[in-house]
């Protein structure tokens, strides 16, 4: 599993921030359990830069933050998807699916015939 | 929850929103611990593991701190420009919605706005700014004995002594006669030192500077540098003058360069037509350098890291060293450093006073005018309750309606100042083409960034000081109170109180201007009526300049006496005799002098009280002049070169030199001057020589053939109770008979000459009278408002009133005695103000006294009329309110 970890890209985090939060409101604890569970672990997110990007994020006026209380009776930071922030994940995963398709298509492709 | 006890210090420390971020992070780890020791960790391996994944704590909380403090910043600034858009928009829409309210607002505004920038523009003129043209920084004048020129020799002195800490120019103005082709004319010249224009910075327009090597044999070096203003007027700009030849008093010289157009004189206030090096002055003049005394004004430029404390300290060293190695000429002499923004300092102590008090006098007549914009705002605030009401229901702070309220102040109070700018702009121009043109174009008192910054200043202060009282009372009102049925009625007598107090400074102010107006004006007439001790009346002046007469001192005296006989035989003509000094005319001369018995014994005795004015007459102007000689006798024909020299002095001179001795026969010489004794022939009746109100000073009289001079003025006595016309017209072609060369003298009777000197009262009657009736009128239109005001209060308790039987004359009688108890504070306040005012400006006033009953009556008497009419006019309309329109009107 090690070899294939994979670095993270810049941008990255963003997006998948993004998506997690598209399922509703979340605190940045259980946003980094979800990419870690959903991706397996095979992207590894050092768990403090999820901190800064969520900010970021908040900042830009694509989520918004709000204090509540967990399942559990703790009091966490709630992120939420803006509209802002829907349409900013709209972009950027087509975006991505550009990128993948594209990659995909220049890795399988065979030599030219001369 | 052991992991997060060793945030709880910071959580402390730092303010909420840092704590926020804390206990997020913490709520993560937590978390994250808890779910390792569900996985089958130990608490300790579960929490070292939660860290380690989580990377650096520490750095991560620092970047999310700062991230949230800029973003909040930004938030910030951009809501409170938000909020301050918003208020402009608001303030816009509103002002837009009553014309007449911002007319009358923003013309108060601009009135008092206009008098403080035209002063102001004065006071920068005269005191702020540096000469144009000139790279100010580092320059300072250099003056020995507090403010006086230096001679060339001391300067040389100086100049090779100085030079590693300073660069030594110097500048003197001369009246120079010169022909460019055939036209002669007087214009006016300045003589400079080496390096003038290279050490001040000054940019040439055309040509090059004239470097005025002194070591040059006169002659050699005959060349002058035009002013630019000089070069548009009489050369047309001509752009091919360098090279051309030009003649100064008959001598041939050749420009060499036009100066830039900024560049009138190293000397704020004087304006030079073209320059010559020093080393001239002996071709035009026939003056040696050693023989220019205590005439040259001195600037200097600091080398770089000198401040003019350190320059100062050093000069003085090298006056200490020059006193002592010429001991002669150089006692109680000092050295003095002074920066170069406005005029000579002998010039600015007078005029830093009445600055000031001009000053005080344009912001009483604003502060008047803020009163009453106060006034205006007051009443809009009473009609914009309901507004401001539903503005703090729907949650505006009390802080955000002051900032609206003030908002529309400073909208205002810019408009205002943006108008007043525009006025102070024509009132400048105006009084620029009333100054006389030898300080035309030696004075800027065009507008600059100073002004500019001085009007934006003002109008702000201005707002604050007109709009926040009001700002504050509209937003102190309870909700309940302003939406209550009759919130219109309620708290009215608040604003009637601050309405009545602001009446009150504004007939206060008003009173103060114009009681002080009237006592310049009363100074003036008491000054007008004054005996000066000689006899004005009847005596025609003619300014004459033989400079451009060819020939030397001789020949200048034969042709003085020559013009003087022609001119005493005119028809209609008495007497005639010349003076170098026309008395009470604003100009003067003054030189020190010493007693025989001084020798010896320097430093015993008052220095001032041996520094006599003096004149220089010719035979016979006693007689011209009416002015008795009460001891020995007058000049006469013997009084020439080569016999021994004469002087007549007045009875305050004989009395304060030679106290209970016999004047005549005493003996004297001037300080430093090495032509000798003068002797004492004559005593003269005391007159008044500078001021009409003056303490009589020392006066010395000299005979013209002893002290040859170029330029004098012909007193001509008309006879009988003469008409001076017709004798002008005959003297004005006398000059040009004799020799056409001339420039045309000029004429003028010497009553005209004699105005001058009461300039500074009737400027300042002029001025107070003026900015006093603009204070009234302000006042008068305060009392209007807030009686209008009062009549629409009242109009129910009037209109009760009528019902039970007040005749209308009651009703007026009512009303107006209300304004007038108000009119009257401010009366006694004007007056309780008006008597120090009167005290502190005893001395530019001349036979009144500040407390002149009169005075202290009449003014408070007119403008009682003025405050009277003010307020019956609106009177009248509530008088004459029916008793059921008034009751209805609920």
């Amino acid at each position: 599993m090690s070899e294939q970890e994979i670095d993270l890209i810049q941008g990255t985090l963003t997006v998948l921030i993004l998506r997690t939060l598209s399922w509703g409101p979340m605190n940045g604890y259980a946003i980094g359990r979800w990419i870690r569970d959903t991706t397996d672990g095979a992207i590894k997110v050092e768990e403090g830069a999820l901190y800064p990007a969520l900010h970021r994020m908040e900042h830009r006026g694509w989520i918004e933050a709000e204090w509540g209380t967990t399942e559990n009776g703790r009091r966490a930071r709630f992120y939420s998807l803006t509209s802002l922030g829907r349409r900013q994940l709209r972009a950027r995963v087509q975006g991505w699916e550009r990128l993948v398709t594209a990659m995909t298509k220049a890795l399988r492709a065979s030599p030219r015939p001369t | 929850m052991s992991d997060t006890r060793g945030w709880r210090p910071l959580r402390r420390l730092f303010a909420q929103r840092k704590t926020d971020v804390d206990a997020e992070l913490a709520y993560h780890i937590q978390m994250r611990t808890e779910e390792l020791m569900a996985a089958g960790r130990t608490p300790d391996d579960a929490h070292a593991e939660a860290l380690r994944v989580f990377g650096n704590v520490r750095e991560v909380r620092d970047a999310v701190w700062r991230m949230d403090a800029t973003h909040n910043a930004r938030v910030r600034r951009a809501q409170r420009w938000e909020s301050f858009w918003q208020d402009v928009r608001y303030g816009a829409r509103t002002l837009r919605k009553s014309p007449g309210f911002v007319a009358a607002a923003t013309i108060s505004i601009a009135l008092g706005i206009a008098a403080n920038t035209t002063v102001f523009s004065m006071v920068n003129a005269t005191l702020l700014r540096t000469p144009g043209g000139v790279r100010a920084d580092g320059l300072v004048r250099v003056y020995q004995n507090h403010h006086s020129p230096l001679s060339f020799h001391d300067i040389r002195w100086f100049r090779e002594r100085a030079s590693s800490f300073m660069q030594i120019v110097a500048e003197e103005p001369l009246p120079i006669g010169i022909r460019i082709g055939a036209e002669p004319e007087r214009a006016q010249a300045a003589v400079v030192t080496e390096g003038f224009f290279s050490t001040l910075g000054v940019r040439m327009a055309l040509g090059r500077p004239c470097s005025g090597e002194e070591t040059r044999a006169p002659g050699s070096n005959s060349v002058i540098v035009l002013s630019h203003r000089y070069w548009l007027h009489r050369m047309a700009g001509d752009s091919s003058v360098v090279g051309r030849t030009v003649h100064l008093n008959g001598h041939p010289f050749t420009v060499v360069g036009v100066a830039a157009p900024e560049f009138a004189s190293s000397q704020v206030g004087w304006r030079a037509d073209f320059w010559m090096p020093i080393g001239e002055l002996f071709t035009v003049r026939g003056e040696r350098l050693d023989d220019i005394n205590w005439s040259l004004y001195v600037t200097g430029r600091l080398a770089r890291g000198v401040d003019r404390a350190q320059a100062e300290t050093r000069m003085q060293t090298l006056m200490h060293q020059l006193a002592t190695d010429e001991p002669e000429a150089h006692e109680r002499m000092d050295v003095r450093l002074d920066h170069v923004r406005g005029l000579n300092a002998e010039l600015r102590a007078p005029l830093e006073i009445a600055s000031g008090l001009l000053m005080l006098v344009v912001m009483v007549v604003l502060l008047i005018a803020c009163a009453n914009v106060a006034n205006l705002l007051l009443g809009r605030g009473a009609a914009r309750r309901g507004e401001v009401a539903v503005r703090m229901a729907i949650g505006a702070g009390r802080g955000r309606v002051v900032r609206q309220l003030l908002t529309e102040s400073v909208m205002l109070a810019l408009l205002g100042g943006a108008l007043g700018y525009a006025l102070a702009l024509a009132a400048v121009s105006a009084i620029q083409r009333a100054l006389p043109p030898e300080i035309d174009g030696a004075l800027q008192v065009g507008p600059d960034a100073h002004v500019l910054l001085f009007t934006a200043a003002l109008a702000l202060i201005t707002a604050v000081v007109f709009g926040l009282a009001p700002a504050l009372r509209a937003s102190r009102l309870s909700l309940s109170d302003a939406m209550r049925i009759d919130g219109g009625r309620s708290g009215t007598g608040g604003r009637t109180r601050t309405g009545r107090a602001l009446v009150a400074v504004q007939v206060a102010g008003a009173m103060l201007l114009l009681s002080t107006a009237a006592l310049f004006t009363r100074s003036l007439r008491a000054a007008a009526g004054v005996d000066p001790g000689f006899d004005a009346r009847g005596v025609v002046d003619l300014a004459v300049d033989v400079s451009l007469h060819p020939g030397d001192d001789a020949a200048h005296l034969a042709f003085f006496r020559q013009l003087a006989e022609r001119a005493a035989a005119l028809p209609g003509v008495r007497d005639a005799a010349f003076a170098a000094v026309v008395p009470l005319a604003g100009s003067n001369i003054q030189s020190p002098i010493e007693l025989p018995r001084d020798a010896g014994n320097a430093g015993e005795g008052d220095a001032r009280a041996r520094m006599p004015y003096l004149n220089i007459v010719s035979p016979g102007y006693f007689r011209t002049l009416r002015l008795p000689i009460v001891r020995g006798r007058e000049f006469d024909a013997s009084d020439v070169r080569g016999a021994p020299l004469a002087a007549i002095v007045n009875e305050h001179a004989a009395r304060t030199l030679w106290p209970g001795q016999e004047p005549i026969g005493q003996r004297f010489h001037f300080a430093g001057d090495s032509a000798g004794d003068y002797r004492v022939v004559g005593v003269a009746r005391d007159a008044r020589y500078n001021t009409p109100g003056e303490d009589v000073p020392l006066f010395i009289y000299l005979a013209l053939a002893q002290n040859p001079r170029t330029q004098m003025v012909l007193h001509v006595r008309v006879a009988g109770d003469g008409e001076t016309a017709g004798v002008s017209r005959a003297l004005r072609a006398l000059v040009p008979s004799l020799d056409p060369m001339l420039p045309p003298a000029q004429v003028s009777t010497m009553q005209q000459d004699m105005r001058v000197t009461l300039l500074p009262a009737r400027g300042g009657a002029a001025l107070l009278g003026a900015f006093g009736s603009l204070a009234m009128l302000l006042a008068a239109t305060g009392i209007f408002g807030v009686t209008s005001y009062a009549v629409a209060q009242r109009t129910r308790e009037m209109g009760i009133r009528a019902a039970l039987g007040a005749s209308s004359r009651e009703l007026l009688r009512l009303v107006i005695g209300d304004a007038m108890r108000i009119v009257a504070v401010g009366l006694v306040i004007g007056v309780a103000l008006a008597v120090p005012a009167g005290l502190a400006l005893r001395g530019l006033l001349y036979g009144v006294t500040p407390l002149h009953p009169i005075t202290l009556l009449a003014m408070p008497a007119a403008l009682a009329a003025v405050a009277f009419f003010a307020s019956w006019l609106p009177a009248r309309r509530g008088a004459r309110v029916s008793p059921l329109l008034a009751m209805r009107a609920e």
